[in-house]
């Protein structure tokens, strides 16, 4: 070690903040050079006068009236932190406000959230409600001519459509037969346009009653519709009962003047056992 | 047996904090006082100091220093205020090209006097006033005062290093102003 490194690390030799290895090397350098023995000496008396110069002014020292002062009030401000005041530390306060801004905005987003799902909802809703009342209607309209009123010519026609007998005879007549215990027998089934729909009219007579079936074969089937599961919708329009309900992609309607009641069961035990035609 | 810390009362928390903080206001407005060279400054600084400790006081583990954790709240504090005034970058930056310009590093005067140290140390730049206070008259180690003034180890030794070459050159200064007898110059960095 030469004089130039040695003043480079005096200062913090002098702090004894030096490396064990780097201390001897110092220590050597020492014993060999009185120049920097005397230089360090220095540095020495200086590190020791600059503390007691700076311990020394009276200004330093603090003011008792300040010091009491200060002492109460902390002692104060220590006892008075209590109940719910004691948690308002910046430690807890910083997470707990984090939370809460956190919680209000999800909080936030969901109300949003569920209110335009809520409106999309209303609005599907009531779109579904008038679709499905027009569809409806139209099932019940002019079928009420085809099917009530033409009843009489239904006996005669039946007689010419054989496949379709065959086929609505094995999916509704006897099932309903079956579950009914009741008087059903088919009289006719046909495809019947209605204001640009094509429904399949499949005409019933339970215990003297006409019973129209008929299946919306548009594919205009309102889309909430398949989301009704197996409920059933029940109308009174024209004063035909008429009950609603959904299959796959295609819209039910059995339509009679039947009780509320019996044209139900009708619906119901169509829905239970319909199965599409393959 | 889950670790968690009994939660203290009021009455025990205040005494821990009489016990182990309230001793050290002395010294922390000393330090104060170096530090704002103003006693209105200084007792601002130690209220808010020991405000801030006493509401933090639950992160301070009780028997370590707590010397060294109430002047690390100042520094803070004081380093905000230095930033808030916007003085301290401005003179830095033209202090330490000073600093780092001067050829030749003075030898110490013959002669010293306190008057004389505390003229040169009141020219010296805040921050490295700082450090050398805290090396030379609170005799922190190096890495205390690392966690104090918020800065690497290393750049305290090299403000330690500037501090103390400047008050070499304000001493010289105040020594040929007097007359104090200054003698040679030695070779420096």
């Amino acid at each position: 070690m030469n004089c130039r490194e040695f003043s480079e690390i005096a200062d913090t030799y002098l702090h004894d903040e030096l490396l064990v290895e780097t201390n001897m090397q110092v220590h050597k350098h020492l014993e060999n050079c009185a120049d920097c023995r005397k230089e360090f000496g220095r540095r020495r008396e200086l590190r020791q006068m600059v503390k007691v110069a700076m311990n020394s002014p009276k200004e330093l020292e603090i003011k008792p009236h300040f010091e009491n002062r200060l002492k109460s009030e902390l002692r104060d401000y220590a006892m008075q932190q209590h109940g719910w005041r004691k948690y308002l530390t910046v430690r807890l306060m910083v997470p707990a406000l984090a939370s809460l801004v956190i919680i209000a905005a999800i909080t936030v987003g969901l109300v949003v959230n569920w209110n335009s799902h809520r409106i999309d909802l209303a609005n599907q809703r009531s779109e579904f409600t008038n679709s499905y009342t027009a569809l409806l209607n139209d099932a019940a309209a002019d079928h009420k001519d085809c099917a009530l009123e033409k009843q009489t010519m239904w006996d005669s026609m039946s007689k010419m459509d054989s496949p379709e007998k065959t086929l609505y005879t094995d999916k509704v007549v006897k099932p309903l037969q079956k579950q009914l215990t009741s008087n059903v027998e088919y009289l006719y089934a046909h495809d019947c346009p209605y204001d640009g729909r094509i429904f399949t009219h499949i005409i019933l007579r339970e215990n003297g009653h006409i019973v129209s079936v008929l299946i919306d074969k548009s594919g205009k089937v309102p889309a909430m519709a398949q989301n009704l599961g197996d409920s059933i919708h029940l109308e009174k329009t024209n004063g035909l009962q008429v009950a609603g309900f959904q299959k796959g992609d295609q819209a039910f309607f059995v339509i009679s003047d039947l009780s509320e009641t019996d044209n139900l069961s009708v619906a119901r035990t169509i829905s239970d056992v319909w199965k599409p035609i393959a | 047996m889950f670790g968690f810390k009994r939660s203290k009362s009021l009455e025990e928390r205040w005494s821990d904090f009489e016990i182990e903080a309230l001793p050290y206001m002395p010294d922390l407005y000393r330090n104060a006082m170096r530090l704002t060279r103003k006693e209105s400054d200084a007792e601002d600084l130690v209220q808010e100091t020991f405000f801030q400790a006493l509401k933090s006081f639950d992160r301070y583990e009780v028997g370590t220093n707590c010397k060294a954790w109430l002047m690390m709240i100042m520094h803070n504090l004081n380093l905000k205020r230095h930033r808030n005034i916007r003085t301290m970058a401005l003179v830095d930056d033209g202090e330490e090209k000073i600093a780092e310009t001067v050829p030749f590093e003075p030898s110490i005067p013959e002669a010293l006097t306190e008057e004389g140290i505390l003229s040169a140390m009141d020219k010296i730049p805040d921050q490295y006033r700082q450090v050398v206070i805290l090396a030379d008259v609170e005799e922190y180690s190096y890495k205390e005062i690392s966690s104090i003034v918020g800065v690497p180890v290393g750049t305290v030794m090299s403000r330690i290093h500037r501090g103390r070459k400047l008050l070499r050159i304000e001493l010289a200064e105040f020594a040929k102003e007097f007359n104090l007898g200054q003698s040679s110059r030695v070779a420096g960095i």
